[in-house]
Formats: C-alpha cells, structure tokens, sequence
C-alpha cells in the first residue's frame, strides 16, 4: 500500500464516518414519551411546546383580569355571500346563512343542501351559550327538495326559505324543525 | 373435562388481553367558531370559552380550540381572520382574544391542561384576493401568535395551559397550492404544533392513492394534515371519512418519511357518526395509532 493510497482510504473512512455522524444526529424519528410513540424528527419541537412541561409547578392563586365588554349583538341578518360558513362541505353545500345574537343567545343558521350528494335540503344551526362559553348544532333535513335558500326571519321566531323549485316553507327555531307550505 | 376447562380458559385470557388492548374513545371537548364583531367583543366571547372549557374539563391533555374564521389579509403586510360574523380581525386582535380565553381558563381552571389553538381555514383564499406568499405568512405568523401567547401564560404563571394553531382546511374550499403553504408557513416558523382538523373530502375510500375535491390529490391532503409541524384530527362524520382518511396514512407510510399517526379526531353533531362513533372507527382502521384527542363542533 502506498503512501497516498493509505491518504486516501482515511480520507474515505472520514467522509463516511462523518455522514454516519450527520444521520446519526438527525434521526428520522423521536420517542415523545408524553405521547407514547415515535414521530418525525421535524415535529419534536412543537409537540414539546404543545405538551408543556410536565413537572411545572400548579396554576397561580392570582386571578386573571376578566374583560369589561360583552359578547357583541348581532340584530338578524342574512349572510352576505363573504361571510365565511364554518359547516365542513362533508356536511353542508351552503346556499346562505342567517345570524342573531342577543346578550346570552346567538344562533346561526346554514341553508343549502347536504353534503352526502342525497338531494336533501339541509339546515345547519348554531346555538351559543356566549356567557356558559358552550356551544351546540342541529342539523334538519327536508327530503329530496334540493338546495334551500333563507329568505328572511319572520317575527324572530322562525326563518322564511325556498326550496331549488320556489317552494316555500318555515324553519321553527326554537324546535328546529322544517315545515313546507302545502 | 382437563381440555375443556383449558379452553374455557384460553378464552378467557384472550378476552382480557383484548380489552386490556382495546381503547375507548376520550371524553368529547367542544370546539367553537368565533362570531364576535369587535374586539371587545371578541374578548368577552373567547374569555367565556375559556372559562366554559375549564369547567367542563374531562382531564388529561386536551384541545381549546377556538376557529377564528377564514384566514385573511389584514393589511399590506399583516394578516389575521374574518370571523363567522363578517369581521375581519387582524393576528394582534386575535392574540388579544387568545390571551383572553387564556385568562378564562385559568379563572375557572378545575383539572387537566389545555392547548389553547388559534384556529383558522383555507375558506375562499384566493378568491378573496390572497396570493400564496400571503397563506404562506398566514402560517407563519398563526405560530408566531401561539408563541406570544405561550409566553403570556408562563409570564402569568398559567402552568397548565399551552399554545397550538390549527387550520380546518377543506380541499373544497380552496387550491391545494395555496393551502399548502399555510402549513408551510407555520412549519417554517417551527413553533407551534398545527392541528389540521379539515376535511379529506372527495378523497377515494380505497388504496393508497388517488384525486380528491377541487384537484387536490391525497398527497396534498397527506402534505396538509402531517409535514412539517402539521399533525391531523380529521373530521370523521361518516364511514367514508375513516376510510379516506386510512388512505392518507397509507400514501405517507408509502411515499414519506416516519410513521403517520393521528392525534385525534374531530366530530359534530347531527351526522352519521356520534363523536365517539367517529373516533372508534378511524381507530378500528388504523390500530395503535390515534392519539386520544377528541374536539366536536357540536
């Protein structure tokens, strides 16, 4: 063996030595034992900042401030078509939607026609508890009528709408319940 | 007698093994959109549900989270959400509202730890004048957010609470381009976990491949909901979604590196699946491997 072929054999050995060292610093996977499985190296950071860490001291005794204002109020209005809708496309194809709210109450309602391709109208509603901080949805079918569109509120009650073929009908907010006019 | 009764107790063994084995699906926490019309507003509304999360805590880990609405432009060079009652907010307005359901929280704090997520979507992006670089800082700046807001609740001594994003991207409601860089931006930010907590839909229910809505492809959905910091709780409202979302898994497992796993799923009400129901079935399909976190809009 001679001199610079022996240079250039630890040369190899370096080079791969070193690219064994770089993969060995950059494992593909970690073990997040707060989650008890392994997840992509990239991951690692923001999953221990979501996790927190678990040996921190409890809650301070001291109170947070609690805001002066209320929930806003909403007087009933139809949606404008910029408005974003919050229902998945899954459940809902939006025609327009409907909002009020008033100090404790707000309730919010998407027209249009389900998700699932079945040709049924579909209301989406949206009740609030904005001081319980809660929050709850119905969902009211009307059988093979097609797309439903809103079309006003009618003594704050119950909602106008249209069924795709001008059929006009009555959404009971309270009941939530869907009727069409015979 | 002797090989019956050794039957009798292989069975039971088995029995036991596999519920020792089996996982139920978590408590429900609930999930709620913003409505609020000025910031005011917008503290009262996010610092109720914070206190209203507190004191419905089942325990363990869990997510706040909080859906501000459509991710917007907020100016030339800022951004935030317009929210589901047609305000647009800008990030320092939302991070005001986060810091109050912060506060909240912590007033009404009974049991467990809470990841407080800045929830937004990929509604109508583009259409709304919003170019790719503008997702992209979308992203990036969501993050930014839940770090300034992690840093108010250790300055506050909020031991128990956390900061995380998360986006309900929908491939029906925007390009897979433009929706990809909102996680592109928040991964590149690299500070906050990003819940992805949309919708695979259009997606096959079979293989490992495939087109979804709107040209997307199960690779966008895949890149969406797990690169970067991006981790997924897909809604799971029907059968099919269980099965699409197993079809995501698998493209990954084929095609990416480390193993895809779930962190969770996401329910409403008045669908196929009850919360629970959704959970178990992307659980039966996919064993081991969803987290035990689960949020309904309901």
């Amino acid at each position: 063996v001679t001199k610079s072929t022996l240079v250039r054999l630890i040369a190899a050995a370096a080079v791969l030595a070193g690219t064994a060292a770089a993969f060995a610093a950059t494992p593909v996977e970690v073990y997040v034992p707060g989650l008890g499985h392994f997840i992509p190296a990239e991951k690692a950071a923001p999953v221990r900042h979501a996790l927190g860490d678990p040996d921190a001291p409890g809650e301070t005794k001291a109170a947070a401030p609690v805001p002066d204002g209320a929930p806003d109020a909403l007087p009933g209005h139809l949606v404008g078509p910029d408005v974003p809708v919050p229902v998945s496309p899954v459940v809902l194809v939006p025609s327009n939607g409907w909002i009020a709210a008033h100090g404790r109450t707000l309730v919010a309602v998407y027209a249009g026609e389900a998700g699932d391709g079945s040709g049924a109208g579909r209301f989406v509603i949206v009740r609030q508890d904005r001081l319980g901080g809660t929050q709850g949805q119905q969902i009211v079918d009307v059988a093979r009528s097609g797309p439903l569109s809103i079309v006003g509120a009618e003594a704050g009650r119950a909602l106008g709408f249209r069924t795709r073929s001008g059929r006009a009908g009555e959404l009971d907010l309270e009941h939530g319940i869907a009727t069409l006019a015979p | 007698m002797l090989r019956f009764v050794m039957t009798l107790w292989s069975v039971a063994l088995t029995a036991s093994i596999l519920c020792t084995v089996a996982r139920a699906a978590p408590a429900r926490v609930v999930a709620s959109y913003v409505y609020a019309t000025t910031v005011d507003g917008l503290r009262s509304e996010a610092y109720n549900r914070g206190c209203g999360f507190a004191r419905n805590h089942p325990g363990g880990q869990r997510v706040l989270l909080l859906d501000f609405g459509a991710a917007r432009n907020a100016g030339s060079s800022s951004w935030g959400a317009l929210s589901f009652g047609g305000h647009l907010f800008s990030n320092g307005e939302i991070l005001a509202g986060l810091k109050a359901a912060a506060d909240g929280h912590h007033n009404c704090y009974v049991r467990g730890s809470t990841m407080v997520a800045y929830g937004n979507s990929n509604y109508r992006m583009a259409s709304s004048g919003m170019t790719q670089t503008d997702a992209y800082n979308v992203g990036y700046y969501q993050s930014y957010r839940a770090q300034q807001l992690a840093s108010y609740q250790q300055a506050a001594g909020y031991n128990r609470q956390t900061a995380a994003v998360a986006s309900d991207i929908e491939p029906s409601w925007d390009g897979a381009p433009i929706s990809r860089k909102i996680v592109d931006g928040a991964s590149a930010h690299g500070y906050a976990l990003l819940y992805d907590y949309g919708s695979a839909d259009g997606c096959p229910a079979s293989g490992s491949g495939g087109t979804c809505n709107n040209g997307w492809q199960v690779a966008d959905v895949a890149h969406v909901s797990y690169a970067g910091s991006a981790v997924p709780l897909p809604e799971i409202y029907y059968t099919v979604n269980a099965d699409q979302w197993t079809v995501v898994r698998r493209w990954w497992n084929a095609n990416a590196a480390g193993g895809f796993l779930f962190f969770g799923t996401t329910a409403t009400a008045g669908v196929g699946f009850s919360p629970a129901q959704g959970w178990d079935a992307l659980a039966a399909r996919n064993p081991g491997i969803v987290l035990g976190e689960l949020v309904c809009f309901c």
